[in-house]
């Protein structure tokens, strides 16, 4: 192979590298009042997949972490209830089984507590694959959320993993 | 000499109800100057009034007994208004009295709930307006807590009806049967009136100041007596009729109790602190 035909297949085979590995393998349709936040202080250096808030600070985060362990989807329900409910005191105010467009079975969980005499909900959507948990957190003051609430509960249905 | 049978015979009223408490070390002093047979007959018919330690002038409502005696309450007390049954709203039921405690338990219910915080301010309202339209009233709120007094009949249905408001994190339900002493205090009460008025009538018979003044002494000492049993009688027909339902708005704490953590990073950063701090 002659240097002109390996420099571009090099640089084509870089861009879908890039493609693949570092751009968020989640897509999620958001409500229009949401802003991305692309930059790496607001994802975190890597710890969010997507971020996003609205003006009156409703966000939304994505994790994609990697499974290291063999648990299921119960499971993770349970270790993160424990957790947030009863670890750090939110009131778990409704669960039920979702599943996301891409067909990943998944189990959204609704909590919601009171901060300095305001009332916050914050609702976790959990995605189990043999490889990689999904993770999608929603939370903000309960009156600016129940406005976009059944908007992020649409965009978890139709998100693709 | 006339004045020592005076202090006599006033005596051995007092034995008659052998009431127990102070009056029964009265009843007693007087029982040793010559008391007669006739006394220690009636302190034997009442004999089951002072037998009664456990529950005598308890106010303590957490001693009741666990389980589930609603149906029997709602039997002794209100036939017609069954727990589950539409409330009879704004109607007070009417307190006990004595002939219920032959028809029944007398019971008292009692329940502590506490909940996970959240719209602590809503909530509270929403369980005064409960206890209001089932018949009962509010009887403290503060910051964290209310406490309200609904209908015994309509006790378990607002129960539920809480209990659907939130994340419940303690329940406990307590019932105490109080017929026993409500059957005790009634009898007391009784046998008292009869004995003032038979220490009035002593009274018109008085000859001088000095027994004028012995007779009013202990005039004095059975209205004390009687009052105070009104009074504890009162208190358990109130709480007979309207049981109490305390809700406490509660966080939960890790600092308190060892707690296990799952040896996963992103478990421990879960919340909405860590969500919402942009930068």
């Amino acid at each position: 192979m002659t240097r002109p035909t390996i420099l571009p297949t090099l640089f084509t085979l870089t861009l879908v590298a890039l493609a693949v590995g570092c751009g968020p393998t989640v897509q999620l349709q958001l409500p229009e009042r949401f802003v991305m936040l692309t930059d790496d202080a607001n994802l975190a250096r890597g710890r969010y997949e997507v971020r996003a808030t609205t003006p009156d600070g409703v966000v939304v985060g994505v994790q994609s972490l990697e499974h290291r362990v063999d648990g299921s989807l119960a499971f993770w329900t349970e270790a993160i209830t424990r957790r947030v409910r009863d670890q750090q005191g939110y009131a778990l105010v409704s669960e039920e089984d979702v599943r996301s467009a891409s067909g990943e079975s998944g189990h959204l969980m609704r909590f919601a507590r009171d901060l300095d005499g305001h009332g916050y909900k914050y609702s976790i959507a959990l995605f189990v694959t043999p490889d990689r948990i999904y993770l999608v957190e929603a939370g903000g003051r309960t009156v600016a959320y129940d406005a976009l609430e059944s908007g992020i509960e649409e965009a978890i249905n139709q998100m693709r993993l | 000499m006339r004045t020592t049978r005076w202090c006599v015979a006033i005596a051995t009223l007092m034995v008659l109800p052998a009431c127990g408490g102070g009056y029964q070390a009265w009843a007693e002093t007087s029982a040793d100057s010559g008391g007669g047979g006739y006394a220690r007959s009636e302190s034997a018919s009442v004999s089951r009034s002072t037998s009664a330690p456990s529950l005598a002038f308890s106010s303590d409502e957490s001693d009741g007994e666990g389980g589930g005696g609603s149906a029997r309450y709602a039997q002794a007390t209100s036939p017609s208004e069954a727990p589950g049954q539409p409330p009879s709203s704004g109607q007070p039921p009417p307190p006990p009295t004595a002939d219920d405690a032959h028809h029944g338990p007398l019971l008292v219910y009692t329940a502590n709930l506490a909940l996970a915080v959240h719209q602590v301010s809503e909530k509270q309202g929403m369980i005064e307006a409960m206890a209001t339209e089932a018949g009962g009233h509010l009887d403290e709120r503060t910051g964290n807590q209310i406490r309200i007094r609904v209908p015994a009949a309509n006790f378990e249905r607002v129960l539920a009806q809480i209990l659907e408001l939130g994340d419940v994190l303690t329940r406990e339900v307590s019932v105490q049967d109080v017929t026993e002493e409500f059957h005790d205090l009634s009898l007391r009460i009784r046998t008292l009136e009869a004995m003032y008025t038979r220490v009035q009538q002593l009274l018109t018979q008085a000859e001088n100041v000095e027994q004028a003044l012995a007779v009013e002494t202990h005039l004095q000492r059975i209205t004390m007596e009687l009052e105070q049993m009104r009074g504890r009688l009162r208190f358990l027909s109130n709480r007979i009729a309207f049981s109490t339902i305390t809700v406490r708005f509660q966080e939960r704490t890790t600092v308190a109790e060892p707690t296990f953590d799952l040896p996963f990073q992103w478990l421990r950063s879960l919340g909405l602190q860590d969500l919402m701090r942009l930068r």
